[in-house]
């Protein structure tokens, strides 16, 4: 199928259907043009997945007239700046109107100044990675659209929210695809301003709040990424991201005061904007922040767009890295993604509502991806890129679970959840399935986990390799901490509590039962999809289908076959769950020392210990150094 | 003897409960576990929980207070299940006799299997209660299978 | 015709006996701890099969259930402890054991957590602390087996056909071994790490609420939790079979002695003290396979 065709359908498509519910009257009517989209935009990315990789070029775009696409994007890049300096000025944000600023000084450096960007190229790159993320993004953002049609009912501005709802579908779809990085930037600041509308949705005090703070370091990461690019282009000549592996770099005589290493600065640049889009550490009060927007725009944040383009633009970036030998770099890397992984992990772990505790535990999942891409071997990219789409199913699922819950009982707090399974059992079995599947053996994150191990343990330095397997270990415990604990209050049950009839909205219900369904497929389809779906760049010098015996992974240390644990996994759980018969007669209250009063329980979240406030001011200012040690690290 | 029945024998596990007497039992019951009377070599082992206890040590005459909250572990006390008064004011009222705020004896709130009389009581005693105990646990579990069997056959 | 040599006996025949025996194992050595802690006070103590006695009382009991979850959670962490002692002695990848053993502890907690008693949740709390304390100790221990065998299969520690040839873990690894002596009362559920289960605080924690056939199937997973940590020690010296066997005795001893000299200890007190010293046997002996460079990238 003509692939033109096809990135039309997964970019351009959601744009007009979007145009086309903002304009349709009544709710009914805007319904079905999300159904449409959705629909077209998986069977779109399912096209994509079929037709395999190729290259696209997009010169001009004829309408009457033939209009060169570039052009076009430079002048939306300029009109995009130009909100943010509106957005700026209106809420009185001289954080946003300054970075604005620098941002549209640097890019007008870049557009008139630097040369190299006059040769045509391959604007459009499909290969297995972007496929990847285009599979994620489409089908998880598809399902998060049908979802918010049950979960916005009611809203006043419901119209504005799908548009831009579905502009973001198209434009991360853009992003990924991107392989010129003029345009590559403007689709990122385009996700930029689409998270900002969304985050401000309420228009209250709070998330206006929220979404200027999102606004400011999110511009800072673009001002990074501008910069990276503006050096790309100076040193390797090239605009073009497949371009690179084959670039010669060259020290521009305006840099020529820097030592020779530098040649990868541009990369520790674009490194910082990527730590910026996923929030990691010094960054990470944006994403947490921006939980005041409605569910289904965090959902659609966290496991589809916004965060994975940080972790994407990693991914893309790591072998370059590894090319032009930025290993003290890419070790940085780790240590920051580490870093976030144990801390943020830690921070869930005071955390009481459900939304931020799911924020902390994004960040820190991100983390881990960030990690591997700093641990920069064949495995650990395998890792990488496994993490993202079993994190993306698995967070998705489990925010669509917390709109839901919230709609039930009105609450977001964990303490009030208890007992959830006698009032709502669908919703409750499918958030345990969720929790489980992000903590324990042998769900996909476990592989990821279990990749990161391996890799960790190959690094050639064994002083960060165990620096590393430290970060992991540790992280790991902690998630399971405030994960097991959410599961556990989910199920507590009085005795002899009945169900009422719940209200089933199956607009919300059918995407939580898709997606849960999706963890065990994907967990099963594991050694599929690291044969066919993960294509690492030649630099690695080993594929991860290298992992794949029969249906067990196995790498040089050791093996298991994720299939057959799942297998024994549903076996030890469905074996108690049949044959176990609960007689009414035998039903009796718990302990309570006998006064027959059922005690309040709750607690142990250690917020004086590691509370917000007592951690955050010791992790932000490490954050920082963290950063100036990535720069460090690529000059001396 | 089936091997269940046996080892109903060997193990009991018991939970003690002092229900606001003088406390002179309570202490002559926990000196039964100390190696000098060694109560532990008939498998005793006191859990501190109803769930997992097979004999009831009720210390002391029941208050007013203490009375819901008897019935309420012996409730939660799973079949077979023995209860031992132990000491004077458990078994008959004692010195509390006719006193306001107390039901008497500990047999007006829930059926007792073995008195262990004094005051206070010896652990000889005490152990002695015990492996009496231990032989009506067996006998009230073939009451409750012969009618568990009559309701099956009446249905 | 097989013979004793034969790799059949070892690696199917051997394995499936012991996953068998592993209960009654099991429960044998928690007989002789609580005859020798009888003994070491004077007393006379119950006979080496009240564990059984034990079990067995609870088959005969009557149900008393509080709601569903929790005995799927029971049964779960059984057959998961069940699950990782059988991919231990079938030699399986020795990372995917560790964290299937942590599984095993994850349902336990959370059938702790699913019940509404004070005494279980904060005996479930508890435990996800001992877990966050034990976890990394053994993680990082597992990590040091495959930096000195090269890989995390237990094959590599010793192969079946030519034992002579691999160096014991011992003689690489002691302070590792020491780390693991001083997290197995945590995974043995002794003084002075016995939190969770503190049953003169908290009843008994997470199996609060468990009664009848439920606490003995509880029971048993714990019969299966003790021999798979003793194997586990056993791997330090799967050369020798007596030396085996001894290494196991004498982590036995040892839990029971400690059990009987120290008094239970704060959550933070163990937190720190496992951590601190655990941590520096692990780096202490890190380093000295670094130096003796006996190790394998």
């Amino acid at each position: 199928m003509d692939g033109l065709l096809l990135l039309s359908l997964t970019v351009l498509v959601p744009v007009l259907f979007g145009i086309i519910s903002y304009l349709v009257p009544g709710y009914n009517l805007k319904k079905y043009a999300v159904i449409l989209c959705a629909l077209v935009l998986s069977v779109a990315s399912l096209l994509i997945l079929y037709n395999g990789p190729q290259n696209l070029t997009v010169e001009s775009i004829n309408i009457g007239m033939s209009l060169p696409v570039s052009t076009i994007i430079i002048a939306l890049d300029f009109l995009l700046l130009l909100v943010f300096l509106y957005f700026g000025y209106k809420d009185r944000e001289y954080k946003v109107l300054g970075l604005a600023v620098l941002q549209l000084a640097l890019l007008a450096y870049l557009e008139l100044f630097v040369a190299g960007g006059e040769e045509a190229g391959i604007t459009f790159v499909i290969d297995d990675l972007s496929i990847v993320m285009c599979l994620i993004v489409s089908l998880i953002g598809s399902l998060i659209l049908l979802y918010s049609i049950g979960y916005m009912k009611g809203d006043k501005n419901v119209s504005s929210f799908f548009l831009i709802m579905m502009v973001f579908l198209g434009d991360m779809n853009a992003l990924i695809f991107a392989n010129d990085l003029t345009w590559l930037f403007f689709f990122w600041e385009g996700t930029t301003l689409c998270s900002f509308l969304l985050i401000r949705h309420y228009r209250d005090e709070p998330s206006i709040k929220a979404s200027d703070r999102a606004l400011w370091m999110n511009l800072l990461g673009g001002i990074a990424l501008v910069c990276g690019i503006i050096l790309i282009e100076m040193m390797y000549n090239t605009r073009f991201l497949s371009e690179l592996f084959t670039a010669q770099a060259t020290m521009p005589g305006a840099l020529s005061f820097l030592p020779a290493a530098a040649i990868i600065l541009p990369f520790a640049f674009m490194a910082v904007g990527a730590f910026t889009k996923s929030a990691l550490m010094p960054f990470n009060s944006w994403l947490t922040g921006a939980m005041v927007a409605p569910t289904p725009v965090s959902a659609l944040l966290h496991s589809s767009t916004m965060v994975n383009a940080g972790v994407y633009m990693l991914i893309r970036i790591a072998p370059l890295i590894l090319i032009f030998g930025g290993g003290l770099l890419s070790t940085v890397i780790t240590i920051v993604g580490g870093f976030s992984f144990m801390f943020c992990a830690l921070l869930a772990l005071s955390q009481t509502d459900s939304k931020r505790i799911l924020a902390y535990s994004t960040i820190s999942y991100l983390g881990l991806i960030a990690m591997c891409t700093g641990i920069n071997t064949w495995l650990a990219i395998t890792a990488a890129v496994a993490l993202l789409v079993f994190h993306a199913v698995s967070k998705g699922l489990l925010f669509l679970c917390v709109g839901e819950i919230t709609h039930i009982i009105g609450s977001r707090d964990i303490e009030q959840m208890q007992g959830l399974i006698a009032k709502a059992p669908l919703v409750t079995v499918i958030t345990v399935i969720g929790l489980i599947s992000l903590m324990a053996p042998p769900f996909g994150i476990f592989v990821g986990k279990w990749l990161a191990f391996q890799s960790a343990s190959t690094f050639t330095q064994i002083g960060w390799s165990l620096v590393a397997i430290f970060f992991i270990i540790f992280g790991s415990i902690f998630s399971v901490f405030y994960y097991s604990r959410w599961a556990g209050k989910l199920l507590a049950t009085k005795p002899a509590e009945t169900a009422p009839p719940a209200h089933h909205d199956w607009y919300m219900e059918i995407p939580l039962i898709i997606l849960a369904a999706g963890i065990f497929v994907s967990v099963a389809l594991t050694t599929i999809f690291f044969t066919q779906l993960i294509d690492l760049p030649d630099i690695y010098g080993q594929e991860p289908g290298g992992l794949v015996v029969g249906e067990v992974l196995r790498s040089a240390f050791g093996g298991f076959s994720p299939l057959m644990f799942l297998i024994l996994f549903i076996v030890i759980l469905l074996i108690p769950i049949l044959i176990i018969r609960v007689p009414k007669t035998s039903l009796t209250p718990t302990y309570s020392c006998g006064t027959g009063k059922e005690p309040d329980i709750g607690g142990g979240y250690f917020e004086t210990l590691i509370g917000e406030s007592k951690l955050l001011k010791y992790l932000n200012p490490i954050g920082i150094l963290l950063l100036a040690i990535l720069f460090l690290a690529v000059l001396l | 003897m089936s091997l269940i029945e046996l080892s109903r024998k060997k193990s009991p596990w018991v939970i003690h409960v002092g229900t606001g007497g003088c406390n002179g039992c309570d202490l002559e019951i926990l000196a039964c576990l100390t190696p000098r009377f060694d109560a532990s070599r008939f498998g005793v082992m006191s859990t501190g929980n109803p769930k997992h206890a097979d004999i009831m040590l009720v210390v002391g005459p029941v208050t007013l207070k203490y009375k819901e909250i008897i019935t309420n572990l012996y409730n939660q006390m799973p079949d077979p299940k023995v209860v031992i008064a132990v000491g004077t004011c458990a078994s008959t009222g004692g010195i509390y006799q006719g006193c306001y705020g107390h039901c008497g004896s500990l047999d007006k709130v829930v059926p007792v299997d073995v008195y262990i009389p004094g005051c206070n009581v010896r652990p000889e005693a005490v152990i002695d209660g015990l492996v009496l105990g231990l032989d009506i646990l067996n006998e009230k579990e073939r009451k409750i299978l012969e009618e568990k069997k009559k309701s099956k056959g009446a249905a | 015709m097989i013979t004793l040599d034969d790799p059949i006996i070892w690696k199917i025949a051997f394995p499936a006996v012991m996953l068998i025996l592993a209960p009654i194992i099991g429960g044998l050595l928690i007989g002789i701890d609580r005859k020798l802690t009888a003994r070491l006070q004077n007393r006379a103590g119950p006979p080496i099969v009240q564990p059984f006695y034990d079990v067995l009382k609870l088959f005969g009991k009557e149900d008393k259930i509080v709601n569903k979850t929790y005995l799927v959670f029971a049964v779960a962490y059984l057959l998961t402890v069940v699950l990782s002692t059988g991919l231990l002695l079938f030699h399986y990848d020795l990372l995917v054991i560790t964290f299937m053993f942590g599984l095993s502890f994850i349902f336990l907690v959370l059938a702790g957590y699913s019940v509404r008693s004070q005494f279980s949740y904060v005996g479930s709390n508890r435990e996800l602390l001992q877990m966050l304390t034990y976890e990394p100790i053994l993680l990082l221990v597992v990590f040091l087996d495959r930096l000195v065998t090269g890989s995390f299969q237990i094959d590599a520690i010793w192969s079946f056909t030519e034992p002579a040839k691999t160096e014991p873990l011992l003689y690489t690894l002691p302070l590792a071994l020491l780390a693991l002596f001083l997290i197995l009362p945590i995974q043995l559920r002794k003084s002075p790490y016995d939190i969770a289960e503190a049953h003169q605080e908290i009843a008994q924690g997470p199996v609060t609420e468990y009664t009848g056939k439920f606490l003995g199937l509880v029971t048993i997973a714990h019969f299966y939790e003790v021999f798979f940590v003793l194997w586990f020690i056993g791997l330090y010296f799967v050369q020798n079979w007596a030396v085996r066997i001894g290494l196991m005795a004498l982590a036995f001893l040892f839990s029971i002695v400690i059990d009987n000299v120290t008094a239970r200890l704060r959550v933070d007190q163990m937190i720190r003290q496992v951590y601190i010293i655990g941590l520096l046997l692990i780096i202490v002996n890190l380093a000295y396979i670094l130096i003796t460079g006996k190790w394998i990238a």
